[in-house]
C-alpha cells in the first residue's frame, strides 16, 4: 500500500534560515525531512539542495530523530565522533569533536555511555553528533518533544547558539508551537495529509526572544489560527 | 544508630559468617573420620588409597581458602554463598562412600567406591590428559569452524532480502536434524573421518548461531543505520561498526548455544574412528564394563565444558561492558 503523504507542497529556504514546519499528526512534516534527508525517494516533483538534485543521504545533510537512540556501545565522546570515522574524515575534524562537545554543554560526559546519562544529556549528544559534520543542513525531527520543558528551554538556546554560530539551514518538525515561534524565522504550516502549505508565518522578532512578551503571544495566535484553518 | 549499635551489628554479621565458614570444614573432617575409623569390607582386602588423601587436600585446601576470606572479601563471599552446596557435596560423598566400599550396599562394577573414580582419574593421568587434549582439539576446531561459517550464514541471511530468501530454507531443514543422524553421511563425504567429526560438531554451532545472529540483525533499530548511512558510513562501515556490536548479545546467545549442542555433538562425533578422545574414552569403558573409568571421564568432561563455558561468559562480560545489566553465568 503506497500512502500520499504530500501533495502540492512547495517550500523554498535559503542558507541560514530556521524554518519550523508545524501541522497535524499524520500531515507528512516527518516524510519531508525524510525526503530532504535522502533515506525516502521523492515519486512526483523535484527536491534540490544547491541546484542540486537530492537521491540519497549526504554528511552535509545531517539528521536528529525524534528518538537520540545513540549508540550504546559508545561513550559520549565515541557516539560524537561516529560520523568523521564512517565518513573518513577524522584525522582532519577530529578537533571538532570538543568543540561541539563543550558547545552541547557536555563537558565532563565524554567518557560516559549512553545508559548514564539523562534524557536531556542524549539529546545533546545526537546533536553534537549531527553537528560534528559540520553539515549545511540540519533536520530537527521531534527533537526534544521527549524532554521535560526546564531541559527543552535549555537545549533551545544551545540551538539557537549554533545556529549564529554556524548559519546551517534547519529543518524543525515539531508539535510545539512556542517552540517553533521561539527558534524559527520562518513557521510553515502544513494541512492533514496529504500535506500542503496552507501558512507561511514570518517570525520577525529579534533574538533574545521573550516568551511572554505581547509580540512574542500575537504570534503564537497567529500559528494557532492557521492550524485551525488546516 | 549510635557507634556501639553499629558496632554489634558488624561483630553479629562475623559471627554468622564464621559459622558459616566453619560448616563445611566440619563436614570434611567427618567425611574423613567416617572413611579411616569404619572398615572397608567390599571388595575383601581392598585398600584405599585416592578417596582420604582427596578428603585431606579439600580440607587443606578450604583452609588456605578460609585463611585468604579473612583478607580477601570476594573469596568470602564466594565461600559463604557455596556454602550450603559444599556441605550437600561432602554429605552425598559420604553417603556414597558407605553404601560402596563400606558396607557393599552397591555392587561393582556398575557402582564403584569414590576411591576407585579417583584411582581412575588420577591412577593415569598421562592417558586422561590424552583424551582431554583430543576432545579439546576437535571441538575448537568444530566450534570455530560453525563459529565462522554461523556468522556469515547469519550476517547474510539477517542483512540481504535475497540471501534471506535462498538460505533461509536450508538451515529450516537442516537445522534442527540431531547431529548424530548425519553421522553416516558425514562419514561417506568427508575425505577423512577426522574431517567427518569436525564437521559434525561444527553444525551444531551453524545453526543457533546463524538463526540468532539472523534475528538480531532484523531487529536493529532502523534508525541505528539510518543515522550511520546519514554520516557517509559505507555498507561494510554499518555491518562492522553498528550490526555487529549492536547484536553482540544475540552473538553470545548463539555461541553458547552452539557450545553447549557442540559438547553433545562431540561425545558422538567421537565415535568416528578418532584415536583420542573423551568420547571415545567412554565408550572404551563401556566396552570393557569399567565404570569407573567412565565416571572419573565425566567429571574430566563436566570440568572441561564448565571451564570453556565460564570462559565464554568472561569474554561476553568484558566485550559487553558498556551494557546495563550484565549476564551472569
Amino acid at each position: 500500500m503506497r500512502l500520499l503523504a504530500l501533495k502540492d507542497f512547495s517550500l523554498d529556504v535559503s542558507q541560514g534560515e530556521v524554518v519550523a514546519l508545524i501541522g497535524p499528526s499524520g500531515c507528512g512534516k516527518s516524510t519531508f525531512l525524510r525526503l530532504v534527508a535522502g533515506l525516502d525517494e521523492v515519486q512526483e516533483g523535484t527536491l534540490t539542495y544547491d541546484g542540486e538534485p537530492i537521491a540519497s543521504p549526504d554528511p552535509n545533510r545531517g539528521f536528529v530523530f525524534q528518538q537520540a537512540n545513540l549508540y550504546p556501545w559508545l561513550t559520549v565522546e565515541k557516539n560524537v565522533a561516529f560520523g568523521l570515522k564512517a565518513s573518513k574524515v577524522y584525522q582532519e575534524k577530529k578537533g571538532r569533536i570538543q568543540e561541539m562537545i563543550d558547545l552541547m554543554g557536555l563537558t565532563g560526559f565524554e567518557r560516559s555511555y549512553p545508559h548514564q546519562i539523562s534524557g536531556g544529556m542524549a539529546a545533546r549528544v545526537a546533536i553534537a553528533q549531527t553537528l560534528v559534520m559540520d553539515p549545511g543542513v540540519i533536520l530537527l525531527d521531534e527533537p526534544l518533544s521527549a524532554l521535560d520543558a526546564f531541559t527543552r528551554a535549555v537545549i533551545q538556546d544551545e540551538i539557537l547558539k549554533m545556529v549564529e554560530r554556524f548559519h546551517p539551514i534547519v529543518l524543525l518538525v515539531t508539535h510545539d508551537i512556542e517552540e517553533a515561534v521561539y527558534l524559527s524565522d520562518r513557521v510553515v504550516v502544513l494541512s492533514s495529509r496529504p500535506g500542503t502549505n496552507v501558512a507561511d508565518i514570518p517570525v520577525d522578532l529579534p533574538h533574545p526572544r521573550d516568551r511572554i512578551s505581547p509580540e512574542f503571544i500575537a504570534k503564537r495566535h497567529q500559528v494557532l489560527d492557521a492550524l485551525d484553518l488546516a | 544508630m549510635d557507634g556501639r549499635s553499629v558496632f554489634r551489628l558488624i561483630q553479629f554479621a562475623t559471627a554468622r559468617e564464621a559459622v558459616k565458614l566453619a560448616c563445611p570444614l566440619v563436614v570434611m573432617v567427618v567425611a574423613l573420620i567416617q572413611d579411616a575409623t569404619l572398615p572397608t569390607v567390599y571388595p575383601e582386602g581392598y585398600v584405599e588409597w585416592f578417596y582420604p588423601v582427596f578428603l585431606m587436600v579439600s580440607i587443606i585446601v578450604y583452609l588456605v581458602l578460609a585463611a585468604l576470606s579473612i583478607w580477601f572479601k570476594p573469596v568470602r563471599f564466594k565461600i559463604i554463598h557455596l556454602w550450603g552446596l559444599l556441605i550437600a557435596a561432602f554429605i552425598l560423598l559420604m553417603i556414597y562412600n558407605y553404601n560402596t566400599v563400606k558396607t557393599g550396599n552397591l555392587l561393582l562394577p556398575v557402582m564403584p567406591s569414590p576411591d576407585r573414580v579417583l584411582a581412575a582419574l588420577f591412577g593415569d593421568m598421562g592417558r586422561m590428559g590424552v583424551h582431554l587434549l583430543g576432545s579439546l582439539s576437535l571441538l575448537l576446531q568444530g566450534v570455530g569452524l560453525g563459529f565462522v561459517a554461523g556468522m556469515i550464514y547469519g550476517t547474510l541471511m539477517g542483512y540481504s532480502r535475497f540471501w534471506n530468501y535462498w538460505l533461509q530454507p536450508f538451515i529450516k531443514v537442516i537445522g534442527p536434524v540431531p547431529s548424530t543422524a548425519w553421522m553416516a553421511i558425514a562419514m561417506v563425504l568427508a575425505p577423512s573421518s577426522h574431517m567427518a567429526s569436525v564437521f559434525m560438531v561444527s553444525l551444531t554451532t551453524w545453526f543457533p548461531l546463524s538463526v540468532n545472529l539472523s534475528g538480531g540483525i532484523r531487529g536493529v533499530p532502523k534508525t541505528y543505520i539510518e543515522r550511520a548511512e546519514i554520516m557517509g558510513a559505507s555498507p561494510w562501515h554499518v555491518i562492522r561498526h553498528v550490526i555487529y556490536p549492536a547484536v553482540l548479545p544475540n552473538i553470545f546467545t548463539g555461541l553458547f548455544m552452539g557450545l553447549c549442542f557442540s559438547l553433545t555433538a562431540l561425545v558422538n562425533a567421537e565415535m568416528l574412528g578418532v584415536k583420542a578422545g573423551l568420547g571415545w574414552l567412554i565408550n572404551y569403558a563401556q566396552g570393557w564394563n569399567e565404570f569407573d573409568l567412565i565416571f572419573s571421564t565425566i567429571i574430566i568432561f563436566i570440568l572441561m565444558a564448565f571451564i570453556l563455558l565460564t570462559i565464554l561468559f568472561k569474554v561476553q562480560q568484558h566485550c559487553m561492558r558498556w551494557s546495563k545489566g550484565a549476564i551472569q553465568w
